[in-house]
C-alpha cells in the first residue's frame, strides 16, 4: 500500500506533535534549562520539518499537474490472496506470541509452522515433515544446546 | 602489535572457532544464494545464536557469513538473472548475459576469486588504517563523538538513495526509537506507557530481527516468491580461464578492491553501492566498454572485489569509534554492546587481542571462501530449487524463536512484530531502512555524547565548536546538512518523483 507524500507527510506531521507534546511533560532537571525532553523535541521537531517537506513537495507536484493517486494499491494489495497472505502471517505471530507461554513450545511452533506451510501451497505430507522437523531441530538448538528455557506448558509432564 | 596478533591467532585458531567459521561459511553460501533471503537478514538471524557465544567466535560467525553470503549473492544472479542480495545487483545483467553465452563456469569463478582477493585487499586495508584512525580518536571528547556519530548519520541519510525527506525522516524515526526508556540525565522513563519491558528501551536484536526478517518475509508473501528454474549449466570447471581473465583485468580488480573499502567505511553505504560504483567505473576506463553489457567478465571483476572489499571496509569505522559502517556492522556492535564491549578508540588499547581477532577471523573468512564458494556454486542446481514456500514459514519460526530467546519473554516477539510491520510499510512507501537502523544503534550515542556536551557548557552551544577536531567535524556535518538541503530542493525543482529507495538493505 503505497500512500501519497502529502498524505505520509501529514502523518509524520501528525506522529511528531503528538511527540513533542508528551515530552514537555517530562521533567527538568532542577539547575538546567533542559532535561531528558530536549532531545526528544529536537527529533520531534526534525521528524515534523520532514513530514511537512513532504506536504510541499506533493502540494508542488499537484499544482503542476502531475499529482498521483492519494493511496495506490499495488497487485499483492487488490489480490485477495496477497492481503490474506500479509494477514495471516501477521496473525500467525500474533497467535504465537499469545500461545507460546500457555501450549508450550512443541504444540504452537508445530501448527503455527503446519498452518503456514499449507498456506504457501506445500504439498501435505512435506508440510507435517518438515513442521515437525524444525519443530524438534529448534528445540535441540535453542533449549538444549543453547539453553534457553523454552516454555514446555500442556507438555511439562512429559518434558524430555 | 605482534603480541596482540599471536594473541589474536591463537584466539581465532581454535578448533570451536574455525568450527564456527566453517559452519558460518556454508550458512551464509546458502543464505546468499537463495533470491529474496539479504546479507544482513543472514546476520539478523544469525544473532540469537552468537548471544550464546564468546565474543570472538560471534564475530568470526558474523564476518564470515557476510563474506560468504555477499560472494553467493552473485550465484542467482548469473543462473537466473535474479540477484541473491543488493550487492550483486549491479552486474547481474552481465553475468546472466555470460551465462547464456555458456560461460557461466567464467562467471562464477571471476566473482569467486575477485571476492577473495577483495576481501583480502579490504582487510589488509582495515588492519593498516583502524589501529591509526584509533590513535587519532583516542583524543576526542563528547563533542567530537557527537560531531563523528551525528556526521555518520547525515551521511547515511546522503547516501541511502531515497528522497531527501525520506531518509531524514527515517533517521528520526529510528533515533525516536532508540530514546524509548530510562533516559541517561535523570532517569526517567521516556515513551514506555507503563511497560516495564521497556524501561530498558527496546530490546536491540528483537528490533533487528524485525526490521530485516520480519519485513522481507511479508514481501515475499505479498509479492509471491520470485522463483526461476536455472538452466542446466556445465558448473565443473569454475577455475577455468580464469588466469587470463585476472592477469587482463588486474588493475580493475585493484581499483574495485581499494574504493570497496573505502565506499564500506561511509556510514550508510555498503557493498551494493560499492558494486554500483565500480561497475561504472569498470565501463568508464575500460578499453572496450561496448562489450559490457554483452557478457564481459571486465565488469564482474572489479565489482566483485569491490563489494567483498565493502565488507571489511564497513568495519572501520565501527571498530574505531563504534559508528557501524552498514547494516551489518551495526548489528555487531549491538551483539558487542550486549557482551558489554564499546567499540571504540579504548578496545585497540585494552583488548587488543579482540580489535585483531576481526582482522584475522577477516583473514580466514576470506580464504574459507574459495573452497566454500566453490562447493557452493557445484551445489547451485540444488540449492535452487529449494522452494520458498518452505523457506518463508520456517525462517518466521526461526525469527520468533530467535527474539524469544534473547528475553525469554514474549515482549521481544511483539516488538520483532512491530517493527516489522513498520520496516514492511516504510519500504512499501519509499523510505530507506538503513538510516533507521543506524539511527537505533547509535541514538544513545548521540543523546548522551549531547547531554554530557550540554551539561558541561551549560547549554552553550558555541561549546559544540570549542576544540578545534570538534569545530572541522561539526563544520562538516553542517555542510553535509546544507548539502542535503539543496538536494531536496533541487528535487522540487526537477518535479523527480520521489521513486524511493534504490537500495535495499542488503
Amino acid at each position: 500500500m503505497r500512500l501519497d507524500d502529502g498524505l505520509l507527510g501529514l502523518l509524520l506531521t501528525v506522529i511528531a506533535v503528538a511527540i513533542v507534546m508528551h515530552a514537555q511533560t517530562f521533567p527538568r532537571l532542577a539547575f538546567m534549562q533542559f532535561g531528558p525532553s530536549l532531545f526528544p523535541t529536537i527529533l520531534g521537531v526534525g521528524l515534523g520539518g520532514c513530514g511537512v517537506a513532504l506536504m510541499i513537495q506533493s502540494a508542488i507536484r499537484r499544482f503542476a499537474g502531475r499529482g498521483g493517486p492519494w493511496i495506490d494499491l499495488d497487485p499483492w494489495a487488490r489480490s485477495a490472496r496477497g492481503l490474506l497472505g500479509i494477514a495471516l502471517f501477521l496473525a500467525a505471530i500474533v497467535v504465537y506470541g499469545l500461545v507460546l507461554p500457555r501450549l508450550g513450545y512443541h504444540l504452537t511452533t508445530a501448527p503455527v509452522l503446519l498452518v503456514l506451510l499449507l498456506w504457501m501451497r506445500v504439498r501435505w505430507w512435506l508440510a507435517l515433515l518438515v513442521a515437525l522437523g524444525v519443530t524438534l531441530f529448534t528445540h535441540q538448538l535453542f533449549a538444549v544446546w543453547l539453553r534457553v528455557p523454552l516454555p514446555w506448558g500442556l507438555l511439562e509432564p512429559v518434558a524430555w | 602489535m605482534p603480541e596482540a596478533l599471536v594473541g589474536a591467532i591463537a584466539l581465532v585458531f581454535d578448533w570451536q572457532v574455525l568450527a564456527v567459521i566453517l559452519m558460518a561459511a556454508f550458512y551464509g553460501a546458502f543464505v546468499g544464494s537463495v533470491p529474496g533471503l539479504t546479507a544482513t537478514m543472514s546476520v539478523a538471524l544469525l544473532v540469537p545464536l552468537t548471544f550464546f557465544m564468546d565474543p570472538v567466535p560471534a564475530i568470526a560467525a558474523i564476518v564470515t557469513t557476510t563474506a560468504t553470503a555477499i560472494f553467493a549473492g552473485d550465484i542467482p544472479g548469473a543462473l537466473l538473472r535474479i540477484p541473491g542480495t543488493p550487492a550483486s545487483a549491479a552486474y547481474v545483467g552481465e553475468a546472466y548475459a555470460m551465462t547464456q553465452k555458456g560461460q557461466a563456469e567464467l562467471a562464477l569463478g571471476t566473482s569467486l576469486v575477485t571476492a577473495v582477493i577483495g576481501g583480502l585487499i579490504g582487510t589488509v586495508v582495515l588492519m593498516l588504517v583502524a589501529p591509526e584512525l584509533a590513535r587519532f580518536a583516542i583524543q576526542f571528547s563528547s563533542v567530537e563523538y557527537f560531531w563523528l556519530a551525528s556526521l555518520g548519520l547525515t551521511c547515511a541519510v546522503l547516501i541511502s538513495g531515497g528522497s531527501v525527506a525520506k531518509s531524514l525522516a527515517s533517521l528520526m524515526i529510528g533515533l525516536l526509537i532508540a530514546t524509548i526508556g530510562i533516559d541517561v540525565a535523570v532517569g526517567y522513563p521516556r515513551f514506555t506507557f507503563g511497560q516495564i519491558e521497556l524501561l530498558d528501551g527496546v530490546s536491540f536484536i528483537p528490533a533487528m530481527i524485525g526490521m530485516f526478517a520480519v519485513a522481507e518475509i511479508l514481501r515475499n508473501v505479498a509479492r509471491g516468491p520470485r522463483v526461476g528454474r536455472p538452466k542446466d549449466q556445465n558448473l565443473a570447471a569454475v577455475f577455468k580461464g580464469l588466469g587470463q581473465v585476472l592477469s587482463n583485468f588486474r588493475w580493475g580488480v585493484l581499483r574495485g578492491s581499494a574504493l570497496g573499502s573505502v565506499v564500506g567505511a561511509l556510514p550508510g553505504a555498503g557493498a551494493d553501492i560499492a558494486a554500483w560504483i565500480s561497475y561504472t567505473l569498470a565501463k568508464r576506463f575500460s578499453k572496450t566498454p561496448e562489450k559490457f553489457g554483452t557478457g564481459h567478465p571486465e565488469g564482474i571483476a572489479e565489482a566483485g572485489a569491490s563489494n567483498n572489499a565493502a565488507v571489511a571496509g564497513a568495519w572501520t569505522p565501527a571498530l574505531c569509534f563504534g559508528i557501524p559502517g552498514d547494516t551489518v556492522t551495526a548489528i555487531a556492535i549491538g551483539i558487542l554492546f550486549l557482551k558489554g564491549l564499546q567499540p571504540g578508540p579504548l578496545v585497540f588499547t585494552q583488548q587488543p587481542d579482540l580489535v585483531y581477532a576481526v582482522f584475522v577471523a577477516f583473514m580466514v573468512a576470506n580464504l574459507v571462501l574459495l573452497p566454500v564458494g566453490f562447493i557452493a556454486i557445484r551445489s547451485a542446481r540444488y540449492v535452487l530449487k529449494v522452494p520458498a514456500s518452505v523457506l518463508m514459514p520456517v525462517i518466521l519460526v526461526f525469527c520468533m524463536v530467535g527474539a524469544f530467546a534473547m528475553t525469554n519473554s514474549v515482549f521481544a516477539i511483539w516488538i520483532m512484530l512491530a517493527l516489522g510491520v513498520l520496516a514492511f510499510f516504510m519500504e512499501e512507501n519509499g523510505f530507506p531502512v538503513a538510516p533507521a537502523i543506524l539511527g537505533i544503534v547509535l541514538g544513545p550515542m548521540v543523546e548522551d555524547n549531547f547531554m554530557v556536551t550540554m551539561l558541561k557548557y551549560q547549554g552553550d552551544l558555541t561549546g559544540f565548536f570549542d576544540r578545534p577536531i570538534a569545530t572541522v567535524l561539526g563544520v562538516f556535518t553542517l555542510t553535509v546538512w546544507t548539502l542535503l538541503l539543496l538536494r531536496y530542493l533541487n528535487e522540487q525543482r526537477a518535479h523527480r518523483p520521489s521513486k524511493g529507495s534504490l537500495h535495499a538493505p542488503r
